[in-house]
């Protein structure tokens, strides 16, 4: 008897894609239901417009849930001040151009370790 | 489309939004990629329905667990399984002869991640958030083949950010001796959602 080793078994993966994953673990991660400071009903209130927003018009599936999900998370940290439209809009032009990639994300790569030693504000 | 208040860039490819999120908010100091990889993983690996599976397992075979955990659920179901307590409260509602459960949340996609893991599809569709509520018997028996008796009450539970539910399923005739780590194989992650009533199946072959 090995019931207990797998604990997903019978569940369906947690994810489909990795942006999928990326966006729920980042939305995690800020609120108090995480890491982070964010109140999780300020998200979760987001959350609620953005499902009501799309009310029956599409088929459930997993990419539209997380694309409810994303727009929640751009909402929440615009209303929030804490990332500047249009710099969000220039970061998302970077990496769809691939003058940025998630290999910057990858730690120790060029030295993006994240650590307070080095003075990583570019201001021009 | 209306694209109003929408936020930014909803054309782009999500792979690239969700980047660009992380990316700057690393930048200030506000989110550490470890932090993201962590919490992908816990959820990818470690958290599914067998934290709930081996609590019902628990509950069928120890009946003051049973009543401390309808009581208080988490705090119950830090005896069996590793599980965080700040965790949300949730609390387990029973089926019994009289009455079927059933969880939903009408407004968004609330659910016990820390027992379940994350929901199916079906939970978070518009479908099954509206008619859990209007129509739950009928759902059932045409949506999930789950035929509650007539004379068998449902209650739905509406779930949200502050309390989530989970069910506790009638353990079905036949099982009573089985021990706990096979008792969980009886188990659905479904029953304990209240779509699937564990029974026939589960009977031993005569």
């Amino acid at each position: 008897m090995t019931a207990t080793e797998d604990p997903r078994r019978d569940d369906e993966p947690a994810f489909e894609a990795p942006w999928q994953a990326r966006a729920f673990a980042i939305a995690l991660s800020l609120t108090d239901r995480g890491e982070g400071d964010l109140p999780w009903d300020d998200f979760q209130g987001r959350l609620v417009e953005e499902i009501e927003r799309d009310g029956e018009s599409i088929e459930a599936s997993e990419d539209v849930y997380y694309e409810q999900w994303l727009r929640a998370l751009e909402r929440l940290l615009v209303d929030d001040g804490l990332v500047d439209p249009g710099e969000l809009d220039e970061r998302i032009e970077a990496f769809e151009t691939g003058e940025r990639d998630a290999s910057e994300f990858v730690i120790g790569e060029h030295g993006h370790t994240h650590e307070h030693d080095h003075d990583h504000h570019h201001h021009h | 489309m209306s694209d109003e208040s929408t936020g930014p860039s909803r054309a782009a490819d999500p792979k690239s939004r969700v980047r660009a999120i992380q990316s700057l908010l690393i930048e200030k100091e506000m989110l550490s990629t470890e932090a993201v990889d962590r919490i992908i993983s816990v959820y990818e690996e470690d958290i599914g329905p067998m934290t709930g599976k081996r609590v019902v397992a628990r509950a069928w075979s120890d009946p003051a667990f049973k009543e401390r955990l309808l009581d208080d659920g988490v705090p119950a179901m830090a005896e069996v399984v590793d599980i965080d307590d700040e965790t949300i409260d949730i609390q387990v509602v029973e089926n019994t002869p009289d009455v079927h459960n059933l969880v939903v949340c009408t407004l968004c996609s609330c659910y016990p991640w820390a027992v379940l893991g994350l929901p199916p599809t079906w939970y978070k569709s518009p479908e099954y958030r509206s008619r859990a509520v209007r129509e739950p018997r009928e759902m059932l028996r045409e949506e999930f083949d789950c035929d509650v008796p007539d004379d068998v009450g449902i209650e739905v539970w509406d779930s949200n950010s502050e309390l989530r539910y989970m069910v506790l399923p009638q353990q079905p005739p036949g099982t009573e001796d089985l021990p706990e780590d096979e008792l969980v194989d009886v188990i659905t992650r479904d029953s304990m959602v209240g779509v699937e009533r564990l029974g026939e199946a589960a009977k031993p072959t005569p």
